[in-house]
């Protein structure tokens, strides 16, 4: 049996964020220096009102309007990866379920990860079709990452944006009949609190942090996203190059052999580092997000559909996907298409 | 020396800056925080030393960064 994803679509939130108006935020911040190395012009900020639920439903709505009519009623399994659920509990894909009106005979799941979340919610799609527990998977990704940062992190402000996307992933060869071959995952969770929100959770359940400055520069604030950019930067530098390796062995492949790769949309001066590092050609490597920023667990999907929608797909072609980030955690795999 | 200054000549993306020991890296046209966190991790990578974000802040020219990774490495570099 095999398994393939057939569709994509996205959603992005009306309100956005561009370069100029963070520079009118923070005048000191070179946005436009910063810019140009990170490669992110604009993100889309979701709305006061508008939460992970309302995304996924955009998202997934312009999915079904995208292909036939019977879909709805075909989806048997919907996995939401998202690290910014509605409410503690109930799980938001429960939820997602009920708006969308999906079947009530359905499995519905969240996974809680990030970056390398498509990879894993794909993962897990594939696992449950070849098992026979389901044949069309709906993986949801939306996140607000947004609603974490400190109004005074200008760092993190430049690099996300909020968005959610919507993929199929079936037993039936249709549409783009991408199919999705082996993967390679890996978790160092000794990084935990690189890429932390540390308050909210059971452990640290109603504290209200404090927004922590030196020398007048803005630090962190434990109720906020709190990102160490250069550990996360090691770690992608020093896994994700073995990981392509270890994902080309598992597909009987070597490098020359992958037409494009896209990897997780961190920015592009991260990505940069890791393409030369790895050695892959500058013009089988894409970013494609400068418009969106990092969207956290829907930049592969966006990126991916970006990609079919401007430069096209052909039969014969292999897709390397890579995802990596908050956990720490990666995932890899290779896409061919028929 | 030499090695070291190729290694931050590259990662200034081949600066048209003529770079010696004496360089204050920071007032350089090409220097900001993305360059220095890249900076950091590939001098790691290369001699194997971690540079504390507290102690690379206090580092002005390009021979204090030579000095503090020479100093921990204990052998010639």
């Amino acid at each position: 049996m095999c398994e393939y994803i057939n569709d994509i679509a996205y959603y992005l939130p009306k309100k956005s964020l561009s370069n100029a108006d963070i520079e009118s935020q923070h005048p000191e911040w070179s946005i436009e220096k910063i810019s140009s190395k990170t490669g992110i012009e604009n993100r889309f900020l979701s709305g006061v009102d508008e939460f992970c639920s309302d995304m996924a439903v955009q998202a997934a709505n312009k999915l079904f309007n995208q292909n036939s009519p019977r879909l709805k009623q075909e989806i048997d399994y919907l996995i939401l990866c998202t690290q910014n659920p509605d409410y503690v509990l109930p799980t938001t894909a429960c939820i997602v379920q009920d708006r969308l009106g999906l079947e009530k005979s359905i499995g519905a799941i969240d996974v809680n990860l990030g970056c390398s979340g498509f990879i894993y919610s794909i993962g897990l799609a594939k696992g449950l079709i070849s098992s026979g527990q389901a044949s069309n998977v709906l993986v949801i990704t939306s996140d607000t990452y947004s609603k974490l940062i400190n109004p005074n992190d200008k760092g993190n402000k430049t690099i996300f944006g909020d968005a959610a996307a919507a993929t199929l992933v079936s037993n039936k060869e249709e549409g783009l009949a991408a199919k999705i071959e082996k993967f390679v995952y890996g978790t160092d969770g000794s990084g935990y609190d690189n890429l932390i929100v540390k308050n909210g959770g059971s452990r640290n359940r109603i504290s209200i942090g404090q927004d922590l400055f030196e020398d007048n520069v803005y630090i962190k604030n434990d109720s906020n996203l709190f990102m160490d950019g250069r550990a996360v930067f090691q770690f992608t530098n020093a896994v994700v190059p073995n990981m392509v390796s270890k994902t080309l062995e598992k597909n009987n492949l070597i490098l020359s052999e992958i037409d494009s790769f896209i990897f997780h949309q961190a920015n592009k001066f991260m990505l940069e580092k890791v393409r030369k590092k790895i050695g892959i050609p500058e013009n089988k490597f894409i970013f494609n997000s400068g418009s969106v920023g990092n969207t956290v667990s829907s930049s592969i999907p966006i990126a991916f559909k970006n990609f079919i929608d401007e430069v096209g797909i052909n039969t014969g072609e292999k897709i390397m996907l890579a995802g990596f980030g908050v956990g720490l955690s990666y995932g890899a795999t290779i896409i061919s298409i028929n | 020396m030499e090695k070291f200054l190729e290694i931050i000549k590259l990662e200034l993306a081949d600066t048209h800056s003529t770079i010696d020991e004496n360089t204050k890296f920071k007032e350089l046209e090409e220097w900001d925080s993305l360059t220095g966190m890249s900076l950091v991790v590939l001098l790691e990578e290369t001699y194997g030393v971690s540079i504390p974000d507290e102690i690379f802040k206090s580092f002005n020219t390009l021979g204090d960064i030579f000095a503090y990774i020479k100093e921990k490495k204990c052998v010639n570099i």
